[in-house]
């Protein structure tokens, strides 16, 4: 029965459009945020050199790495001021200056410029962009059950109704799963269209964090599919995906974190943002340390198994309409 | 007695303070076409969806003993268009039953095929569901109950929206379901009269209880048209229609006779009570149609919506 059910969703499923309008819109996010990355000359921007970044990094992220590297924004910026002071003052001073500095250029070799396709895509999975889109297309394939009352069509008691909305979380953490994979296609595109070279570098570090990222995106896409069970309506689900995606909650977050260290005495240190799953999205990289990593997925499981058993309870326990 | 496909015991739906369904017990027979008939809110739909497993019964039980007493496996057994057809209008008709095809395991195209010739939706193409006519979505709405070759049918208000020769064809696909393929139909209707040319049994809801369950021929018994006698003891009316060779009457209870034969004899019997010395009342022909007689036993008053 789970099978056919599940058959049943994909197909409803793989006739929506939103199913292939999104991957189109998530390519156009990827290359502008592959554009921002490989192309755009930050560097030059600030007045660096790629080598002055190299010696800072060489440095590490040292305080005296970090202090030469604000002295030699702040230098740029002093030299542009003695730049224009110089208009009024000499000649001379301007022809020096002109020899010292490289010449501002906006295009150019961006900040990962030089490194692989995992990092690219590691910054495209941690814009948060993706389940954007994502909360898009799970409110709208779960709103669809009870806009139109598809499953009016399907007499089955409603014990049995628990193997069709599983049907419908499948298809859900299936379609997660393709989306994960295009955006690493299409940040594969840009890297071959922007980057130096095609570094595919496909480690063990990369498909640890592709498999646990989207085991992230999969919990938040279950969050939005109970919303918008619970609710009954496509419209609750998305608002509630795009508001936890778009970081429009960080300042009630903000609030109560400082609530909850002042009240109950936690260290100051103590984030609860850190247990939100866009938070450990964001946060999560290809060489996060072993409890960030459980962290992230903990809070996955923990948001993921409550949303589904909401959404599974409330759909065998509720008639449907 | 006929094997019963269906029985329920004292159904009861409440919504919060609302009793929906009250204490109903219903006996649908195998083959039969079961006419439901109330007006609106009587607790028509909610009776279907309880029986189609889209709401769970508050109290009481149903049972389809004609499939063995397992409700749940009965379910599979079943097809339901209760209320308006549950369409994806993005979608053509012959994708929104393939979804349906899918979930019960038959992926044919040419089942899905037939079964929009069916109901008269073969030639549709590619047109999407939400651009269908009311006629067009209810006939989708058959279609997609029809799917898995159902024993039991659930049909609410069918030929809502349908114009006269939609309801005629409808109304004939109804029977021939019934007829050739042997499938057991629950159908509810406004449109009484129509209802009257299928149903083969009834029941009377109204404010959730059942008023009166009965067979075509009893209800059309007491539809029909006759002469009613009222007198303070019609016993004694009961001899002198023997005399006079009446043999189609019905004593309705101590003070009321049916009489259903000879009614162009009207006048002439009256002489005959009269004669007799036997006090009448009233004496009259009386001719009621189904809308009547189902106003009278609701107590619904003139212009209330049936």
């Amino acid at each position: 029965m789970l099978l056919n059910f599940l058959k049943a969703e994909g197909y409803r499923a793989s006739k929506m459009k939103c199913i292939w309008i999104l991957p189109i819109v998530m390519f156009f996010i990827v290359m502008i945020t592959s554009f921002v990355l490989l192309k755009v000359d930050m560097l030059g921007m600030m007045g660096m050199s790629r080598e002055d970044m190299d010696a800072i990094s060489e440095q590490g992220a040292s305080a005296e790495g970090l202090e030469d590297s604000f002295r030699a924004g702040f230098n740029a910026g002093v030299d542009m001021g003695s730049d224009m002071a110089s208009a009024t003052t000499g000649i001379e001073d301007e022809e020096e200056e002109e020899e010292e500095r490289p010449p501002v250029k906006i295009v150019g070799e961006g900040l990962l410029y030089r490194e692989d396709v995992p990092e690219l895509f590691y910054q495209n999975v941690c814009s948060l962009s993706n389940i954007l889109l994502l909360a898009i297309f799970t409110g709208l394939f779960v709103g669809d059950v009870y806009s139109t009352g598809v499953t009016k069509n399907i007499t089955i008691g409603n014990r049995k109704r628990g193997h069709l909305f599983t049907a419908r979380m499948i298809v859900i953490a299936a379609y997660t799963f393709i989306f994960h994979i295009i955006t690493y296609i299409w940040t594969l595109i840009n890297v071959a269209l922007m980057a130096e070279s095609v570094k595919l570098n496909m480690d063990g570090a990369f498909f640890k964090y592709f498999l646990f990222s989207w085991i992230i995106v999969m919990a938040f896409c279950f969050v939005v599919a109970a919303v918008t069970t619970l609710t009954r309506s496509k419209a609750a689900g998305i608002t509630v995906g795009v508001i936890l995606s778009s970081g429009l909650l960080t300042m009630a977050i903000s609030i109560a974190n400082m609530i909850l260290v002042r009240k109950f005495g936690l260290d100051s240190n103590f984030s609860l943002a850190d247990y939100t799953l866009t938070q450990n999205l964001a946060v999560l990289n290809l060489h996060s340390e072993g409890h960030v990593v459980v962290r992230a997925l903990m809070c996955s499981l923990i948001y993921g198994g409550l949303a589904y058993t909401a959404g599974l309870v409330t759909d065998k326990k509720r008639d449907i309409n | 007695m006929e094997e019963l496909l269906l029985v329920t015991n004292e159904l009861t739906k409440k919504y919060k303070n609302t009793v929906a369904v009250d204490n109903v017990d219903l006996h649908i027979r195998k083959g039969s076409i079961y006419g439901l008939i109330g007006k609106n809110g009587a607790g028509k739909t909610t009776i279907m969806k309880m029986l189609a497993g889209m709401a769970v019964p508050t109290s009481g039980s149903f049972e389809y003993v004609g499939f063995g007493g397992d409700n749940d496996q009965a379910f599979s057994r079943i097809g339901a268009l209760i209320e308006s057809p549950a369409l994806q209008p993005n979608l053509t008709a012959f994708d929104n039953l393939k979804i349906k095809c899918l979930a019960y395991g038959i992926g044919d195209a040419e089942y899905i095929n037939e079964k929009l010739k069916l109901v008269g939706l073969g030639n549709v193409g590619k047109k999407k569901a939400g651009k269908f006519s009311l006629g067009m979505k209810q006939r989708l709405g058959i279609a997609l109950a029809l799917v898995g070759e159902p024993d039991f049918l659930l049909l609410d208000e069918p030929i809502n929206g349908l114009d006269p020769q939609g309801i005629v064809e409808i109304r004939d696909m109804i029977a021939k379901l019934n007829k050739e393929n042997g499938i057991t139909i629950l159908i509810s209707s406004h449109i009484l009269e129509e209802l009257s040319k299928i149903a083969t049994d009834y029941a009377i809801i109204n404010n959730g209880k059942i008023i009166e369950e009965s067979t075509s021929d009893e209800l059309k018994m007491k539809c029909r048209d006759k002469i009613v006698i009222k007198s303070a003891d019609t016993s004694v009316i009961l001899p002198l229609l023997d005399e006079k060779g009446f043999t189609e009457y019905q004593v309705i209870d101590k003070n009321t006779v049916y009489v259903f034969e000879r009614l162009t004899d009207v006048s002439t019997l009256n002489m005959e009570i009269a004669k007799a010395g036997i006090p009448v009342d009233s004496i009259g022909v009386v001719s009621s149609d189904l809308e009547e007689y189902f106003l009278k036993v609701t107590g619904t008053i003139a212009g209330d919506k049936v």
